[in-house]
């Protein structure tokens, strides 16, 4: 059975004057039906970008290049613009980092959930309120704050809103940008767990984008890791936290705090991510590899297979 | 809603002070100025002895101060005097023969901008940077820079006296007869079901309206644009498109809405401006409103016609941005009194 997304040889560039910053630059990957993707890079890795082009919503002066979004068949790149819109917000809900300023101020959030369900069905107006509820409940917002404008709810409740409002259209897929960025820890968790349990009782792919690794390990099935617009490795949660392979991902591992070993040093990795206007030749990690090798300067590359993971590094050739 | 009430109250009462320092300043101000009424109708050449008796019967021969204090009771007692020239008319019927042909230039006029505004502003804000869009800016300068005049001659001469299809100047024929009920004649024909009387005065209303309409309508272009653009960059009209919400809906329902709190601030100051009467456009239409009425008594040094017009004026302001702030209220939940 083919994946239920499945993105070949994306190319993303932010065109500024005469400089392309290429924020994603030759990227593939695949999302099963019901599987938990986990996204992780720093910022500016190109993540954020990656999830928008899958809708084709990569902001102005955001140009995707190349590749092909295969969404249950169909290239999404190539829809006419009028059936993407029926795409996005139907087949494929989006929640965004903060939901502070996703949610339109001027109007109840029950009504935007109500515009929402009715912009993908043929409900009628009470048929999408009751069903709005029912999405309200479901996420934990009772009934009566239906009438609520957004700045009368709190942090959590937004986002919560905004995740009623992806799923309420039963997508089979959501994308979630940095969702739990924005809140506090105890809402962070109140978030995750909410989207466990949705994935269960929806049977929902994922694709949860963050740049806290430890976030990703927790509910994803699988990591992809992004580092400066290419994705570096690829491969189940327990696999790529057992046995990184990626030297840009053992640097990663080694910086997240564990409570059980005690002993354990913070190591970070040295140096800053590159300009992506003028990448560095080669493999973009290079200048901070620890392992680097003549090779790595000058020739990207090539993505190879080691057991279930993908790896783009020189060192598994 | 309690707090919305007392808000009003307070506001209300708020507008008591500031008219009592208006009249005054407008009082001492008319006062200051050289010439007198009387000078005004009698002229120079006039004989002292008529000229100080013309200045007891207008009691301006009274120390400043009493007349002052004489003036304010009269003002307290909701009187607003009479007319210092001529047939010494009541201000009050002065102003309501006059103020209904302004309002109602005021309403058309302002209706004709708000909505080249708007749909000028939004389409251009869709399309930033395109030839349309630089189109409509630079028809927004000319626009707003265009004199009243010129262009109301210019419509004038191709619409009235070349094409015959609208009259130039005036408010309605004068064989068709309106009852008078509000002054507005458009209300009143409508009111009267008199279809005749409805169309005539709308054609009468035309030119005058556009000619304003237009050169009021660049200001709005603009603010419209720039803040629909500020707007729909905005997080949450991405979640919308991500959403899959038609892009008309997230126009019209979302970020004109959300950025209309800007143009709506414009809106209740430029029609408080027009209800003091587009001198220009009513000199070049012929059009019996304020604006050319007050110029005229100013000239006169009709003081009480002058004052009561001011105290008018202010009350009227007043009210305008008073129902300014409450829409505001109705549009963002977030404003609260």
């Amino acid at each position: 059975m083919p994946p239920l997304l499945d993105v070949r040889g994306l190319r993303v560039y932010y065109m500024l004057g005469d400089e392309a910053v290429k924020a994603v630059d030759g990227v593939s990957l695949k999302v099963e039906k019901g599987e938990v993707l986990g996204l992780v890079g720093e910022s500016g890795s190109g993540k954020s970008t990656l999830g928008l082009a899958i809708v084709r919503l990569v902001p102005h002066p955001g140009r995707i290049l190349e590749g092909s979004v295969l969404f249950k068949g169909r290239d999404l790149l190539k829809l006419p613009e009028q059936e993407l819109s029926k795409v996005r917000g139907g087949e494929i809900g989006m929640v965004f980092q903060d939901p502070l300023t996703s949610l339109d101020p001027l109007m109840r959030v029950g009504e935007q959930l109500v515009e929402t369900i009715m912009a993908h069905s043929q409900l009628t107006k009470e048929e999408a309120k009751e069903k709005a509820v029912k999405y309200l409940e479901l996420v934990g917002i009772s009934a009566e704050r239906f009438y609520d404008y957004p700045h009368q709810f709190s942090g959590g409740m937004r986002q919560r809103a905004m995740i009623a409002m992806a799923i309420s259209t039963s997508p089979s897929l959501l994308i979630a940008d940095e969702p739990t960025t924005a809140l506090d820890v105890i809402v962070q968790s109140q978030i995750m767990e909410l989207f466990q349990s949705l994935r269960e009782k929806l049977g929902l792919s994922v694709i949860l984008i963050t740049h806290d690794i430890s976030v990703a390990m927790e509910v994803a099935d699988k990591i992809a890791v992004m580092y400066a617009g290419h994705l570096v490795e690829c491969a189940p949660s327990e696999t790529l936290y057992d046995s990184p392979l990626h030297p840009y991902t053992q640097g990663l591992l080694k910086a997240v705090p564990n409570i059980e070993l005690k002993d354990m040093k913070l190591v970070y990795i040295p140096g800053t991510p590159p300009d992506l206007a003028n990448p560095p030749p080669g493999c973009r990690f290079h200048p901070r590899c620890p392992r680097a090798m003549d090779v790595c300067r000058r020739e990207e590359p090539p993505e190879v297979e080691v057991g279930e993971t993908t790896v783009k590094c020189h060192l598994y050739r | 809603m309690v707090s919305l009430r007392v808000y009003i109250l307070t506001r209300v009462l708020l507008t008591i002070p500031m008219v009592f320092i208006l009249l005054s300043l407008v009082f001492f101000v008319m006062r200051i100025l050289p010439g007198d009424p009387v000078i005004a109708i009698v002229g120079m050449k006039a004989s002292p002895e008529h000229i100080e008796r013309l200045r007891h019967e207008l009691g301006l021969d009274k120390p400043l101060w009493r007349q002052y204090i004489d003036y304010i009771a009269m003002i307290m007692r909701g009187d607003l005097g009479r007319s210092m020239i001529w047939g010494k008319r009541p201000v009050s019927t002065e102003i309501w023969d006059r103020f209904p042909a302004t309002l109602e230039l005021t309403i058309c006029a302002f209706t004709v901008s708000v909505l080249i505004g708007l749909v000028t502003g939004v389409f251009a804000s869709t399309k930033p940077g395109t030839k349309a869009d630089v189109g409509l800016r630079l028809f927004s300068i000319v626009a707003y820079s265009l004199f009243i005049p010129l262009l109301g001659m210019l419509l004038q001469f191709t619409l009235g006296v070349k094409l015959k299809l609208l009259p130039v100047a005036g408010r309605k024929s004068p064989l068709v007869q309106i009852d008078r009920i509000t002054g507005l004649y458009l209300l009143d024909s409508l009111l009267t079901l008199n279809l005749v009387g409805f169309v005539d005065a709308l054609r009468y209303l035309l030119l005058p309206s556009i000619t304003l309409g237009v050169v009021l309508s660049g200001v709005y272009t603009r603010l419209v644009r720039s803040s629909m653009l500020e707007v729909l960059r905005e997080d949450f009209i991405r979640a919308l498109r991500a959403r899959g919400i038609p892009e008309g809906q997230i126009l019209l329902r979302h970020a004109l809405k959300n950025a209309f709190i800007p143009v709506l601030t414009m809106m209740g100051l430029q029609f408080s401006l027009l209800l003091a009467g587009a001198i220009l456009t009513e000199t070049t239409f012929s059009w019996p409103g304020m604006g050319t009425f007050l110029l005229e008594r100013i000239e006169y040094r009709d003081y009480t016609t002058v004052q009561g017009t001011i105290v008018f004026y202010a009350l009227l302001v007043a009210m305008v941005s008073l129902i300014v702030d409450i829409i505001y209220a109705y549009i963002d939940p977030r404003i609260r009194y």
